[in-house]
């Protein structure tokens, strides 16, 4: 049980991170445990492994290297279209997008706007036609006599 | 004749260049980091603040494309870290027995994800405070404290379950 906790503030006691209190019960823990005093040992070793890991030395041609690439990537880059065609095909797209919008929208509006017109205009005087009124129930879906 | 951007990476990519090499384990994937990170700042030049230093930002912007880069990404590791030079008053058994745990922490170091090992990086290997690493992985530093617990654990692991010689390393 104490070893699991001590375990859990082995790393912060040998960066020196605890608390007074803590620090007191894990060094009295470790003076008693041999377990846990051989794992203080390995996270000190870890620890002070991964401060001392070392770095190599920066490639010579490492600097030219990005000057070249950066300049690349600051300078203009050539256009193969002309000015206008530059200028205006990114907006061809959007453009049309908005244009075919508008037209929709127009359609559907003027849709609702006509509706199915008058329901006298559809019905006929011959005897085998069938006339749907819309303000009507369902009876009213009538046979011309 | 140079340039501002000249001056820069005179200055700062040397910096850059160790960040990058501690993050990512090998030369290869280190330089195009660092290519990547310069580029990636020239980019959004116009989101650095110049009354900050440049470094600290470029510094940002490196741990971002890193993490952004190896996000959901299998990593490569093609040479391992470096081993450290030995010091000249040290007995050959020191120094054999350093290389040997730095060895077996660049192996476990590889195996980490990647925003654990940022995390080592930054406080474990380069000595910045939760609250630094915090600024630059733009992280709550309840989030870099949890994750430095555990890549710190996880790091252990995978020391215990490396075949190193060193009793120590895996102490039981």
């Amino acid at each position: 049980m104490i070893c699991a906790l001590v375990e859990s503030l082995l790393d912060l006691y040998v960066l020196e991170r605890l608390i007074s209190f803590e620090t007191r019960l894990v060094a009295s823990h470790l003076e008693s445990c041999d377990t846990c005093a051989r794992e203080a040992s390995a996270w000190r070793q870890t620890l002070h492994g991964l401060k001392s890991l070392s770095v190599p030395t920066t490639p010579t041609n490492l600097k030219s290297a990005l000057k070249r690439s950066l300049a690349a990537a600051v300078s203009p880059k050539p256009s193969s279209h002309s000015d206008f065609a530059g200028d205006w095909r990114p907006l061809q797209i959007p453009s049309l997008a908005l244009a075919f919008g508008c037209m929709a929208f127009l359609i559907s509006v003027s849709a609702s706007i006509l509706g199915p017109g008058p329901a006298s205009q559809s019905c006929s005087d011959s005897p085998s036609s069938v006339c749907i009124t819309p303000f009507a129930s369902q009876s009213a879906i009538r046979r011309n006599p | 004749m140079s340039t501002p951007i000249d001056a820069l990476i005179e200055k700062h990519s040397d910096q850059a260049y160790a960040a990058a090499f501690r993050l990512t384990g090998n030369p290869t994937d280190a330089w195009d980091l660092v290519q990547e990170s310069f580029l990636r700042a020239l980019e959004k030049s116009d989101l650095y603040d110049p009354q900050f230093d440049f470094g600290g930002w470029l510094y940002r912007v490196l741990y971002r494309v890193y993490l952004n880069g190896r996000r959901g990404r299998a990593r490569r590791r093609e040479i391992p870290l470096e081993e450290s030079p030995s010091a000249p008053d040290e007995s050959l058994e020191t120094a054999l027995e350093c290389a040997e745990t730095q060895a077996l922490i660049s192996k476990g170091l590889d195996a980490l994800p990647a925003d654990f090992r940022a995390c080592l990086v930054l406080i474990d290997i380069e000595g910045r405070s939760y609250e630094e690493a915090s600024d630059i992985l733009n992280w709550p530093v309840g989030s870099v404290a949890g994750r430095l617990f555990r890549a710190r654990r996880l790091l252990r692991e995978k020391l215990l379950s490396s075949g190193g010689t060193s009793y120590d390393l895996r102490a039981r």
